[in-house]
């Protein structure tokens, strides 16, 4: 038996210090790990709706234009959501059922909604933060170009008439925004003064 | 339109955060997909188990650190004519809460009211407003509001309440009806319906702050009843004796207003105003002369006006400035030689021969004095009538929207109404009267009901609802209309009426085209429908010689406060956080008196005195306040709420026991008592410049000599220097904010505004008193001279948005950087507080937020309606301060872009600029040559606060003008250049 140097208490105390130590690095690390993750997971981010609503089969298959919709992209800072009447306008004729002639899913739900005169509660998908301000509206009405393109809501929202169920293509994340905002000038349509191709001082997003 | 076509509450924008009610019980919904709870499986052991256990949740704990919550947008189910999510809608409508039926503009955003400013074009208000009306918007949202009828502590259904009074009313002998006093032809008309239905029935008018004693003065001397409406921008020389015209007496906005635009320097347009008064008021504050008067010798003072020897006498006797007096004299002697004009105004507070004696002087100084022969308000009863009818124990008493277990303590009326066998109190919270009442009834706010209102003859102005009651509430008259139609009427129009809002609408006789354009323009009718002043032909009989108040007593003014006014508005939090603009309290009332007779007290600040008047007494602590006259107090109405007030309850003290409703206590006993001193708060405790000419002033002869002399009041050493930028500031926008001092006043109501538009929290009494009070505008005010009778100056200070930002430089984090439109930007995002940048701002315009202040004053979803949804609601940790509505700039850029439009001057208000009744506020864009702010900038008398430090602020001061009388103008007090 080697000699004792160190008390047992002692000897207990620098194993549970040790246990401590090792546990947070552990504890870090997935921390880290989980953050990092999820700062992947945020470009295509697809929650589950409430309806299985395909934007592949409205957007895809039957071209509906996206401001049928989201009608007020051009008007103001959101785009907007449907309201149930719109989907009704169709959907009262279009009560599309399966083999076995039980209406289909999603339609039977959006009929409760209507009858009851309830929202559908959609999940957000783009989500921004609350102190970001986002304006559609400044967006689909602007005239200069990104590498010598018109904006178009593909740019933000991807190729949505591919999705079955809407999910996040880009990050939205500042960086990413920034992306675009400081290219070189649309020479153009440059305002006076202008030294990027949209402004990036801070109150244009925060305030 | 009925009241929910265009308000509905069904659906909500991109920025639902909350989840409605409507799906609480459906879990299918609501339930996270990220279950991180693993299967159930039999064949775990207990250790796989434990382990499986712990990492899961490890997991959730992590996962609920960072992932953001998932939120919910919902759609409409369909979408009512307009809304448009996030785009606000502005609807007119009609103040209703005080004694004059201002015109407003509600902007309403997915339904719900998140602002409310002045309608322009409406001739009470011209597109202004005041703090009370900024302030209504709390109200609204007021989480405090009573919910449902109650018989005591019993909910009761509208149905049930209905019955009980009806059954009540029928049974009933005498009935006694008490309501406001501003009530519309419609509401008129419907009192007379149920008066005459209602078995022996009286009507009174309970209104503890109105001009009461001056209406019937005016009645008796002008020969019916009526009310003076002052020009004040025809005006050149005006003499107020205790009448606080630009605070609380009358209509102050239009005072204000007209008052401004008779205060123009640069135009050479400049009046003259004398004020003689007791309490230090801000109409005081903003005089050119203002002698010290006890309101007792108020009517010696008029009577010297007009006496031979110039008011020497009077003077000596009264020990009053005897060369000021002279000048005065002279001044109003001479308007008839040199063709000016002038007018006397008398406070309401003041007695019948004081009005008497003040329409005769009117008459020789061509007083541009026009008379309203039928005002909006009732003429006030006289409180011993309402406490005679209601101590002869009436069968049923009905209290509609006053307060006289509050305000009726002095005399008598409180303690009556419990004496009425069966009474019913309406309000909006279940206050003192309520509280006592048989039956409570909760109503329906001003901006959730339908009303009209007559401020002139041949003029309506119209009151719609923003949003559906929010509450179980339900307005007044919906009341009156189904308690006498089960009275039963012959009325035809009241029988036909499904409720106030059919009843108003039948009453106009408009169609429904024409019924959608006067709500659309909020009015109709001409504006310009006054009359001339009547001939005082009683006036002679009721002017008496004063008698001199008895040796070693007080007067002490029972005022109305400027924010909470007579206490109807004593739970609202922002206006009790908005100081009073001459003490600068918050959340307290006090005795105010001058610094002189405190010392002769033997007392300071916060202790207590003992008034004691006609066998009343009242403790309350001093406030000592310059200016106020030495035998004078001033004790401010509106505080000591006891119930239904929220954060008000407890602030302050009930004052209108010292009163049998008279607002002068004349011969009163002021003794210090002994007692613990009480913590009285203050927004600004110093108010000497130490000669840094922060607010720039000077009189008449010096504007003469040196237009331009607030430019040389400082000595600039090196103004060279300039902070690196990237930023070429004159291309593009270049924001700059203009105040003139000559125009304002000091009346607050941009600090409410401010607060209303930006989400600004309060702090409460404990944390001012720590000077962490958040208003991003505040006005300073400034005494100089005579401690017992002060020059005052008033600068509203906000964020200087200097082009070498002192706080920019230290932030180590970025958070604050300047635009390059010049702004200073505060990334709220980005501060991690250091609070470096507070430290290092010379104005002290930067607010931190030390604590949660908005969600611990906001604990209901209800009050989360009121934010602002264009601007972010701040944590704490994060310094904050005036952004120069950058939401408001934003909105306008855009739209303006969005048309291929460029931004012309005057395209963007911000909201202190919107509110300020004296127009003192401009903005814009700096680059527009010729615009509001070149001009304003270009100005003779423009200057910046500090300018010494450099630090190039964008917000330019207009030095204040004292037109003082020529014989009294010393000119330069220091040397100028």
């Amino acid at each position: 038996m080697s000699p004792t140097i160190f008390t047992r208490a002692f000897d207990q105390r620098v194993r549970t210090l040790l246990g401590v130590l090792g546990f947070s690095v552990v504890l870090g690390g997935a921390f880290g790990t989980h953050v990092l993750w999820q700062a992947n997971m945020e470009e295509g981010y697809r929650p589950a709706q409430p309806l299985p609503f395909k934007h592949s089969v409205m957007a895809g298959t039957h071209q509906i234009d996206c401001l049928y919709c989201h009608t007020e992209a051009y008007n103001g800072p959101h785009a907007g959501i449907p309201t149930v009447s719109t989907c009704m306008k169709c959907h009262k004729e279009i009560q599309t059922k399966d083999s076995e002639g039980h209406l289909k899913k999603g339609i039977a739900q959006l009929n409760e909604y209507w009858k009851k005169k309830e929202p559908i509660p959609w999940v957000k998908v783009h989500d921004l933060a609350d102190f970001v301000y986002f304006d559609h509206s400044r967006h689909m009405n602007t005239k200069k170009k990104v590498d010598g393109e018109s904006l178009t809501c593909a740019h933000c929202h991807g190729e949505v008439e591919k999705m079955d169920v809407m999910y996040r293509e880009h990050s939205l994340k500042m960086g990413w925004c920034l992306e675009c905002h400081m290219k070189a000038p649309d020479e153009e349509h440059k305002r006076p003064g202008e030294t990027t191709l949209a402004p990036i001082h801070c109150s244009t997003c925060h305030r | 339109m009925s009241s929910n076509d265009a308000h509905s509450r069904a659906g909500s924008d991109d920025n639902a955060s909350g989840s409605p009610a409507a799906f609480a019980d459906r879990p299918e919904v609501m339930t996270r997909d990220d279950n991180p709870l693993p299967p159930e499986d039999n064949s775990l052991t207990r250790r796989t188990a434990l382990k499986m256990f712990s990492a899961t949740a490890l997991l959730a704990s992590v996962a609920g650190c960072t992932r953001k919550p998932k939120r919910h947008i919902y759609s409409m189910v369909d979408r009512p004519e307009y809304q448009r999510p996030g785009i606000p809608l502005y609807y007119r409508s009609t103040y209703t809460e005080g004694a004059f039926p201002y015109g407003l503009v509600v902007k309403t955003i997915d339904g719900r009211p998140i602002k409310v400013d002045g309608a322009p074009g409406h001739p009470l208000n011209d597109g202004k407003s005041n703090a009370q009306i900024q302030a209504s918007i709390m109200s609204l949202y007021d989480p405090d509001r009573l919910k449902t009828p109650m018989r005591g502590r019993e909910a009761l259904t509208w149905g049930q309440a209905d019955r009980a009074v009806i059954q009540a009313l029928k049974n009933a002998t005498s009935t006694v009806l008490v309501t406001r006093g501003l009530l519309g032809p419609s509401e008129r008309e419907l009192a007379k319906r149920f008066l005459a239905a209602a078995p022996g029935a009286q009507h009174f008018v309970h209104e503890p702050a109105a001009d009461r004693v001056r209406r019937a003065a005016w009645k008796a001397i002008y020969g019916a009843d009526g009310e003076i409406v002052p020009q004040f921008d025809k005006a050149d020389v005006i003499v107020s004796i205790d009448c606080d015209f630009l605070g609380t007496d009358g209509n102050a906005i239009a005072n204000t207003r007209g008052f401004a635009a008779s205060r123009r320097p640069e135009a050479g347009v400049l009046s003259r105003l004398y004020v003689a008064e007791g309490g230090m008021s801000i109409t005081g504050s903003n005089a050119d002369h203002r002698i010290p008067v006890r309101p007792s010798d108020a009517g010696a003072f008029v009577l010297a006006l007009a006496s031979a020897d110039g008011g020497k006498a009077a003077a000596a006797k009264y020990g009053w400035d005897a060369k000021l007096m002279a000048a005065l004299v002279a001044d109003l002697q001479d308007v008839k030689a040199t063709g000016r004009k002038a007018m006397i105004l008398a406070g309401a507070h003041l007695p019948a021969s004081v009005h008497a004696a003040v329409a005769i002087a009117n008459q020789a100084v061509n007083a541009p004095l026009a008379w309203n022969p039928a005002p909006a308000t009732l003429p006030a009863s006289d409180p011993k009538d309402i406490t005679a009818a209601l101590d002869a124990g009436p069968d049923v008493a009905i209290f509609l929207g006053v307060n006289p277990v509050y305000d009726g303590v002095g005399s008598g009326m409180g303690q009556a109404a419990a004496k009425a066998k069966f009474s019913v109190a309406h309000g909006l919270t279940a206050n003192e009267t309520l509280s006592s009442a048989t039956i409570a009834l909760p109503s329906a706010h001003n901006l959730e009901s339908w009303n009209d209102a007559q401020p002139r003859q041949g003029m309506t102005s119209f009151c719609q609802p923003q949003i559906a009651p929010l509450f179980d509430g339900r307005q007044e008259a919906d009341s009156l209309i189904a308690w006498t139609k089960a009275l039963g009427t012959s009325d035809a129009t009241t029988n036909a009426a499904k409720d106030f809002h059919a009843y108003v609408q039948a009453r106009s006789g408009f169609d429904s085209r024409a019924w959608q354009d006067a709500l659309r323009n909020g009015f109709v009718g001409s504006a310009a429908t006054l009359g001339a002043l009547p001939a005082p032909v009683g006036a002679r009989a009721l002017v008496a010689a004063g008698t001199a108040a008895a040796a070693g007593t007080m007067d002490v003014i029972l005022a109305p406060h400027m924010s909470v006014g007579d206490g109807r508005h004593g739970g609202n939090a922002w206006l009790l956080e908005t100081p009073e603009p001459t003490t600068q309290l918050v959340w307290d009332n006090a005795a105010i008196m001058s610094p002189a007779t405190a010392a002769k007290l033997g007392v300071r600040d916060g202790d207590w005195v003992t008034i004691t008047a006609g066998g009343a007494t009242l403790d309350l602590p001093v406030a000592p306040q310059p200016g106020t006259q030495k035998d004078t107090i001033v004790a401010h109405m509106g505080f000591g709420r006891t119930l239904g007030a929220g954060v008000g309850c407890g602030q302050g003290f009930n004052v209108f026991g010292l009163s049998a409703g008279e607002l002068l206590v004349t011969g009163a006993q002021v003794a210090k008592k002994s007692k613990d001193r009480f913590s009285l708060v203050r927004t600004q405790r110093a108010h000497d410049q130490m000669d840094r000419e922060i607010a720039r002033g000077a009189s008449k002869k010096e504007f003469d000599e040196h237009p331009d002399f607030a430019k040389h009041r400082r000595h600039i050493v090196n103004n060279n220097e300039q902070i690196d930028t990237p930023w070429d500031y004159s291309k593009g926008h270049k924001w700059g904010l203009g105040i003139d001092l000559n125009q304002c006043t000091g009346c607050n109501a941009c600090m409410v505004a401010c607060q209303s538009e930006n989400n600004i929290p309060i702090v409460g009494k404990e944390e001012v008193a720590k000077g962490r009070d958040m208003a991003w505008i505040r006005l300073d005010r400034y005494e100089a001279g005579d401690p017992e009778n002060p020059e005052v100056s008033n600068l509203p200070m906000l964020c200087q948005h200097c082009d070498n930002a002192p706080c920019e430089t230290v932030c180590p984090v970025n958070a604050t950087a300047h635009s390059p439109e010049g702004l200073n930007d505060q990334i709220y995002n980005r501060c991690v507080g250091t609070r470096y940048c507070s430290n290092n701002c010379p104005y002290k315009v930067r607010r931190f937020n030390f604590f949660n202040y908005t969600g611990k004053t906001i604990d209901t979803p209800v009050e989360e309606l009121a934010q602002n949804p264009h601007v972010t609601v701040r944590m704490r940790g994060v310094m904050e301060k005036c952004t120069f509505c950058v939401q408001r700039i934003n909105t306008a850029k855009f739209t303006a872009s969005n048309a291929g439009a460029e931004l012309k001057d005057g395209d963007v208000v911000t909201a202190c600029q919107e509110a300020c009744p004296a127009d003192a506020i401009v903005f814009g864009d700096a680059n527009i040559k010729g615009g509001a702010i070149d001009s304003s900038r270009a100005a003779n008398l423009s200057y910046h606060v500090l300018e010494e430090l450099n630090v190039r602020p964008n917000v330019t001061y207009q030095a204040r003008v004292r037109n003082l009388h020529p014989s009294l103008d010393q000119g330069a007090k220091k040397g100028g250049h």
